[in-house]
């Protein structure tokens, strides 16, 4: 018999493979632990991002509802603003517009369940990675501030942004993060209440300023047709900008593409295919032969054009000195807060008559006030000249015709001279002079023909341009700080709250 | 009788060669494996510590650029920010528990204020290190800095700064092939007072 012997089978290398199996399972999973402590940081850090952008859109809400007066959604609370998310009770009050002393509009999408008629069901969401829902809810109320120097009110936006968090109720391995972020993961950091899944949440707090809004924005605000013909051009300048103007007068060198055109009512409206340099926009039929409109031409036009109304005067403000101009005349101007008012019955320059409308002897800028019941009419080689210090308004209940030389505003600046019209009438500007010049006359059908035209800007019923005559409309006008009219809202304090 | 001989069991030479060479090729296949993986691992570390920082400093210096007051840079390339005094109490570090937001209000100029004064946040590089100073309290927000700069261009509308980090981790002793990386950062400066 042939013993054999088998060796020793020894385990060394059973335990070599464990043991190596062991140091390659102990580092991979440490690596992929501390690879999804990464990802758990880049998350929050995505998500606090998130919450940012929820907020500013709750902003962007708030401010939209301010300038466009839609509250849908928005409901109005009495009392003053809680530092927590609002819960208002199961039938609050729709808003109309924006909150009066003791009260704020609140409109949310919350996370958290909310009643219907108040909560908005449209937060935002993402389709990729990371935190595919983003909440906000936002208020606006005056917090007390008083109106401004234009009698507008200011209101504070809060609003708060909300984004879940993807990742496990972990704090971030970025330790320095956490000082910045402040994710919620256990429990609601300003509630306290406990949340079902990490959160990130920022709060905004924005005051936002009513812009005064000016009545020229655009050249010419019609609430009847437009017909133009001739060469002439609708286009716009700017006379505060050496840029836009030389001397601050129009040149067409330094031609703009301001010169908008709008129209609450366009009726039977044709441009003849002349040139504007500007956007068109209008309610009503379309305007005919349009190809030269070098800007936008868009419907409808929606508009309040303000009706015109004679001044206030009572007996013995003006100077009754002078009752009529007929012939040669100077009327002398005041300061600008005791300016010089006149009641004439009629302006009736012609031949080589020349109105006047002086300066005071004081050197500053001077101011006076005119208020004309009947037509104001200048022919033949007659004409209104203006001091350059001198800034003139005038009302006029009655045609308006500037004709021949017309009118010399010195100054250049149309802003010098506000033209009133009120009623219904015409006006003409006719001949081979500028008029500069503003136009305020809703009610009033506007004929510019000639080779002259109208550096400014106008409102009126309608307007026919013919004869090469045109309209620079002076992009300057649009500044009108001191009108009680809000245009919009815009930021005038911006704070995060890092609570 | 011959006594039976007695089995010797071993390797041949060849055999021997055979695992020496197979272990070798398998010890060094392992060593060769788990350093990459461990250098893999600190370049996936070394990325996600920079990313983060990056985050950090831009996010913060955002924060701060946003609700700024004023903002300015000294020759030492520090950016000075002022922020108002939005809380009640403690403004260098509010709780939500002790420290209630104010109401606003006009000051002279009929702009918005809140508390009385301002708190002044600095941003700037100390040695490698990155600080954000708030109210004279220096914290390092970020690491591994080389360079800081503030563009100085308009800080009335907005500021515009540029953080160079050296990189955490590279292939090879000294610079490699990317010798930092540079985050830009341009916030507009949303406070009206901040851009007259």
């Amino acid at each position: 018999m042939i013993a054999t012997r088998l060796g020793k089978r020894s385990g060394s290398v059973l335990l070599t493979v464990l043991l190596t199996i062991t140091i390659l399972s102990m580092l991979c999973f440490t690596s992929l632990y501390i690879a999804g402590q990464n990802a758990n940081a880049v998350a929050q850090a995505a998500s606090w991002q998130q919450a940012l952008g929820g907020a500013e859109s709750a902003v962007d809400q708030a401010i939209a509802a301010l300038n466009t007066g839609t509250w849908t959604n928005w409901v109005t609370l009495s009392g003053s603003l809680p530092n927590l998310q609002p819960q208002p009770g199961a039938t609050p009050a729709s808003a109309s517009g924006p909150p009066g002393a003791n009260q704020y509009n609140y409109l949310s999408n919350s996370l958290t369940s909310q009643l219907i008629n108040y909560n908005v069901a449209n937060a935002i969401t993402t389709g990729g990675e990371g935190s595919n829902l983003v909440s906000m809810w936002t208020t606006i109320d005056t917090a007390n501030l008083p109106l401004d120097s234009n009698g507008n009110q200011w209101y504070r936006i809060r609003a708060t942004g909300t984004a879940a968090t993807v990742g496990p109720a972990r704090v971030s391995n970025q330790r320095l993060d956490n000082d910045l972020r402040k994710i919620g993961l256990r429990f609601d950091r300003k509630t306290n209440n406990a949340i079902a899944s990490p959160q990130a949440t920022r709060t905004i707090e924005v005051i936002v300023q009513a812009l005064a809004q000016s009545i020229w924005v655009r050249g010419v605000t019609l609430k009847s047709s437009i017909t133009m013909s001739g060469g002439g051009t609708i286009d716009s300048f700017n006379s505060g900008d050496s840029f836009k103007s030389t001397n601050g007068l129009y040149d067409s060198a330094k031609r703009q593409s301001h010169g908008d055109v709008a129209t609450t009512n366009s009726g039977n409206s044709n441009l003849n295919n002349t040139y504007v340099y500007g956007n068109l926009s209008y309610s009503g039929s379309a305007v005919k032969n349009t190809n030269d409109v070098q800007g936008t031409i868009s419907t409808p036009f929606n508009a309040t054009i303000p009706a015109t109304s004679d001044p206030s005067w009572t007996s013995g403000m003006w100077d009754s000195s002078v009752t009529q101009v007929n012939g040669t005349a100077t009327l002398t101007a005041g300061t600008q807060s005791s300016p010089t008012l006149y009641k004439l019955s009629q302006i009736n320059l012609s031949g080589s008559n020349v109105l006047t409308i002086a300066a005071n002897t004081s050197g500053t800028d001077s101011y006076i006030e005119i208020w004309v019941t009947g037509k104001m009419t200048t022919s033949g080689s007659s004409y209104i000249t203006q001091d350059p210090k001198v800034h003139v308004t005038y009302w006029v209940d009655n045609d308006i015709t500037l004709s021949g030389s017309s009118y010399l505003n010195q100054s250049g600046l149309a802003a010098n001279v506000v033209i009133n019209g009120v009623g219904s009438h015409n006006f003409t500007a006719s001949g081979s002079a500028n008029f500069i010049g503003v136009v305020d006359a809703p009610g009033f059908n506007v004929t510019i023909s000639g080779f002259g035209g109208i550096s400014g800007a106008l409102i009126g019923n309608s307007l026919t341009i013919s004869g090469g005559a045109s309209l620079h409309y002076d992009e300057a006008l649009n500044t009108n700080s001191s009108s009680s009219s809000v245009g919009n809202y815009a930021f005038a304090s911006w704070f995060e709250d890092s609570r | 009788m011959t006594k039976p001989r007695q089995a010797i069991i071993a390797f041949t030479l060849v055999e021997m060669l055979m695992t020496l060479a197979g272990s070798a090729i398998v010890l060094t296949a392992l060593v060769v494996g788990g350093i990459a993986l461990q250098r893999s691992f600190a370049a996936v570390e070394g990325y996600s510590t920079s990313d983060g920082d990056e985050l950090r400093v831009s996010d913060y210096i955002a924060l701060d650029v946003r609700r700024a007051l004023t903002a300015s840079v000294d020759a030492n390339n520090t950016l000075t920010l002022t922020i108002p005094n939005y809380y009640d109490a403690n403004n260098n570090n509010p709780k939500w528990s002790n420290a209630h937001a104010l109401t606003p209000s006009f000051n002279a100029n009929g702009a918005i204020q809140y508390g009385a004064g301002s708190t002044t946040i600095k941003y700037y590089k100390l040695s490698s290190s990155f600080i954000r100073e708030v109210s004279g309290t220096a914290n390092t927000i970020a690491s591994n800095v080389s360079s800081f700069s503030v563009t100085s261009q308009d800080l009335t509308s907005s500021v515009s700064c540029s953080i160079t980090f050296t990189p955490n981790f590279t292939t090879s002793p000294g610079p490699g092939a990317v010798i930092g990386t540079t985050v830009y950062s341009n916030t507009f400066l949303r406070n009206a007072t901040a851009r007259q």
